[in-house]
């Protein structure tokens, strides 16, 4: 190694950063050079030097000064303070929808509450009356066979005990007779003498006639 | 004591950043050799030190982490300011320092300031990490952002201009260590 080379390497050696295969190398030439080693002793005591002062000239804090900064980054730190988990922004959908569902459940139940109980379904009403048949059969007519009184169409009765006091007329077709395809029901009132005549086919299409 | 910060326990940060107010300071002040420069950019570093702690990686040693903050601070401080000659960075700031001032940093002080003058701001950095602040190569180069050989290449040469510079202005100091 010349000393071109060596006063390049030797800022680096004087702090122990040169890589030890050209750390040796130098090593060899400082043996030999006096001026080189003249220029490692001059950068050691230069960098000794400042190290030395830096440590005097190390600087501290005025405490008032200190703590005045200490207050600063602490009022810092109180004002971004995590909330805790169920105050976090985060939690606001959750309390938005909860929040909803009490509404729509609160609703649901104040309008059962205070809506007018609605007229009941006639044919419930109609069912649960308790009417007095304007005829009861006897046992022995139980089954009967015949012609349904002014009805046009040879139709087979019998009557349904399904329960009491109530009358059913079935009708079906008699095997003997030609296929039905209409049906006829008269309703009579008792006060007025009004008639229905409700007449059916065969597609359940109906028409009716008063008299 | 990190935890406890990023809990929100204030109290917490005090200890935890105590053991390094010295060092901060003083780097601070080397590297802008102004006391309310120093100052600012100690105060933002803490500062931001706070607001970055929960990115804070904990296997990092924290003094580093500490460092490389108040650095890019000074660094951002660095580009606000104007540079008044294309010349700035050779021209000794020593002028710009008040006389009262000057008296009251002593010969010492003003001895050192005055050696890292003549350094680019990345020699400067470099050489207040490795030599000062005595930061391994490796940690200085992460501490600056660089390469542990753009770390040796400017330590090299902010060495030769200290020596250059002690040896001219003060070369009793070198006889005497010799």
């Amino acid at each position: 190694m010349n000393c071109e080379k060596a006063k390049k390497n030797i800022p680096l050696f004087a702090g122990g950063e040169l890589p030890e295969r050209k750390a040796r190398n130098l090593r060899k030439h400082l043996e030999e050079c006096e001026a080189c080693r003249k220029e490692l002793t001059e950068y050691k005591a230069a960098l000794a030097i400042l190290k030395d002062t830096a440590h005097e000239e190390e600087r501290d804090w005025e405490e008032s000064e200190w703590q005045n900064l200490m207050k600063k980054v602490t009022t810092e730190i109180i004002r971004r303070r995590p909330l805790p988990f169920l105050l976090s922004p985060r939690m606001a959908w959750g309390y938005g929808l909860l929040l909803l569902l009490i509404m729509g459940l609160a609703a649901l139940f104040f309008r059962s509450i205070l809506r007018k109980p609605s007229a009941p379904l006639l044919a419930k009403e109609i069912a649960l009356t308790q009417v007095k048949p304007s005829r009861t059969f006897k046992p022995e007519e139980t089954t009967m066979s015949g012609q349904v009184k002014d009805s046009p169409f040879p139709v087979r009765t019998r009557r349904l005990e399904s329960s009491p006091g109530e009358v059913i007329i079935a009708s079906s077709r008699s095997p003997a007779k030609p296929a039905q395809d209409q049906l006829s029901v008269t309703l009579v009132s008792q006060e007025t003498g009004l008639r229905v005549y409700w007449t059916f086919n065969k597609n359940f299409e109906w028409k009716e006639e008063k008299q | 004591m990190i935890e406890l910060v990023l809990r929100g326990n204030a109290e917490a940060f005090e200890p935890l950043v105590t053991p390094y107010r010295k060092t901060i300071l003083s780097l601070a002040y080397r590297l802008s050799q102004d006391r309310e420069d120093a100052m600012e950019i100690s105060q933002d570093t803490l500062l931001r030190a706070f607001r970055y702690l929960r990115s804070y990686d904990k296997k990092r040693n924290f003094k580093n982490w500490l460092l490389q903050i108040l650095v890019n601070v000074w660094r951002n401080s660095q580009k606000k300011k104007i540079e008044p000659e294309g010349l700035g960075e050779f021209l000794p700031k020593s002028a710009e320092i008040n006389p009262a001032e000057r008296h009251l940093r002593g010969e010492i002080r003003s001895q050192l300031l005055a050696c890292l003058d003549g350094l680019s701001p990345r020699e400067k950095e470099v050489f207040l990490l490795r030599d000062m602040e005595e930061r391994s190569v490796k940690e200085t180069a992460r501490i600056l952002g660089s390469s542990s050989l753009s770390v040796r290449v400017h330590l090299s040469s902010a060495r030769k201009k200290i020596k250059e510079r002690v040896k001219e202005k003060f070369p009793h100091l070198l006889e005497g260590r010799r």
